[in-house]
């Protein structure tokens, strides 16, 4: 009786709880989200050259914690060359995420030094992948934003180039001042400035005041 | 006169210097008081996402081979109500014929296209076992099925999507490629809140290594949101 009793007041308790787990196990999802434009380097990459590419932004839209990678695939529909996977490399191999949380994942472009040049298109795509369950088929969700970049022919210019070209124009004019000034030094062209004695002196041919 | 004229030179000469390297100081700070209001908007969400529910399912229906080789009752190699047999066992995620498809894929965010493709099938945990490679059985010659009439060959399975939509499964394989179970009418174009069923059939392999002794395995298939095409985003 006292048994029975017990589960009387237990039972409600139990089946609101099964009621409540069941649903929450049933819509279990596993989901991935990546932003909608396109990562794209401003300007050219060059051969032999490592740049960072913009970083990306990914987002756990499942209602579990995910682990969460990005890798690059080829673009389903084609369009310019492919990029090779091992072109692209993230700042980490993957970022944890609990659910409803976003995170930038950075990426750096290596340009082998025997790249073709040209336009290149692939996907960036985000992963959310969990560790195996026992048995059947285990389903995951992806999301991929287009890469998009090029490559320049010429080789990627080195330090001294850079810094040659940076001040290539302000050493010329420097230097042209400087011969400027030594050929009106060395020719004796003189200005004549003539100005009317205010009273305390005399401008001589100079310019110069006395008294 | 002289040393003027060489400060006049060293002076205009700095001026272009700063000029023509670019270095620049920015302007200052707007000084003075002022007010301000703040303004809350929304925005529609600008990320591309796929949800898949469940996050794993299990293969039921278990059937063992079709023909040429056709397994009888008597062959100790043919699938059980729990096991896939050899060769090219099957088993099923779903019903088409009964409506039954219980994977729920759903597409939010900016429009774009549904994808799918199958990964390796892996043993559970320490089993041993060589993994299966997904296999085509029609074109993609890089990943055709090496079985005899298209089906799996040593190692290899298949894997058919369908939806309550779809009139026959669609096969796929390790390659991304659009889902046309998505949408029927509309190829895999997806939009935002776009939401499909589908269910799975999987085949197994002609042959496995003899050393093999897994008895668990995992399939994978992964559903991807891909962007619009570069042409689509110059529109």
């Amino acid at each position: 009786m006292h048994l029975r009793g017990l589960f009387g007041t237990l039972a409600p308790a139990v089946l609101a709880g099964a009621l409540v787990a069941v649903p929450q196990a049933a819509q279990a999802s596993v989901g991935v989200g990546i932003q909608a434009g396109p990562v794209r380097l401003p300007g050219a990459a060059h051969p032999g050259q490592s740049v960072a590419l913009p970083a990306v932004s990914v987002v756990n839209v499942g209602t579990r914690p995910e682990s969460i990678r990005v890798t690059v695939q080829r673009d389903p529909r084609g369009g310019g060359r492919p990029v090779p996977r091992s072109w692209v490399q993230p700042g980490v191999p993957s970022v944890q995420l609990a659910p409803h949380r976003a995170t930038r994942i950075s990426l750096e472009l290596v340009v082998p030094a025997g790249a073709k040049p040209g336009a290149y298109l692939s996907d960036i795509v985000a992963i959310a992948s969990e560790q195996l369950s026992a048995g059947g088929a285990h389903l995951g969700a992806g999301a991929a934003t287009l890469l998009e970049f090029r490559v320049a022919p010429d080789p990627a210019p080195g330090f001294w180039s850079s810094v040659f070209t940076q001040s290539l124009w302000a050493l010329l004019v420097v230097i042209l001042l400087a011969v400027v000034v030594f050929a009106v030094r060395r020719s004796g062209l003189r200005v004549r400035v003539e100005r009317k004695a205010a009273g305390y002196g005399t401008a001589d041919e100079y310019g110069g005041w006395h008294a | 006169m002289r040393r003027l004229l060489v400060i006049a030179a060293i002076v205009v000469g700095g001026f272009l210097v700063i000029h023509l390297s670019g270095v620049s100081a920015k302007d200052p700070p707007p000084g003075g008081h002022s007010g301000s209001t703040a303004v809350t908007f929304n925005t529609i969400q600008t990320y591309r996402t796929m949800t898949v529910s469940p996050t794993a399912v299990n293969c039921g229906h278990y059937a063992s081979g079709t023909t040429p080789n056709n397994l009888a009752s008597t062959n100790p190699n043919r699938s059980t109500k729990k096991a896939m047999g050899f060769p090219w066992g099957t088993c099923a995620v779903g019903d088409r014929v009964n409506g039954k498809d219980p994977i729920t894929i759903s597409y939010n965010g900016m429009q774009g296209y549904v994808y799918v493709h199958a990964g390796w099938a892996m043993p559970n945990g320490n089993e041993v076992g060589t993994p299966w490679r997904p296999c085509s059985s029609a074109g993609h010659r890089a990943v055709a099925c090496t079985g005899e009439n298209g089906l799996p060959g040593y190692n290899q399975y298949t894997v058919r999507n369908f939806s309550p939509q779809s009139g026959t499964a669609t096969q796929i394989n390790g390659n991304n490629v659009c889902d046309v179970n998505f949408q029927p009418t509309r190829g895999c174009y997806a939009k935002r809140g776009d939401t499909q069923r589908e269910g799975l059939y999987l085949r197994g392999p002609s042959k496995i290594p003899g050393t093999d002794t897994a008895q668990s395995w995992t399939a994978w298939v992964i559903w991807t949101a891909e962007p619009p095409s570069v042409a689509d985003n110059d529109k």
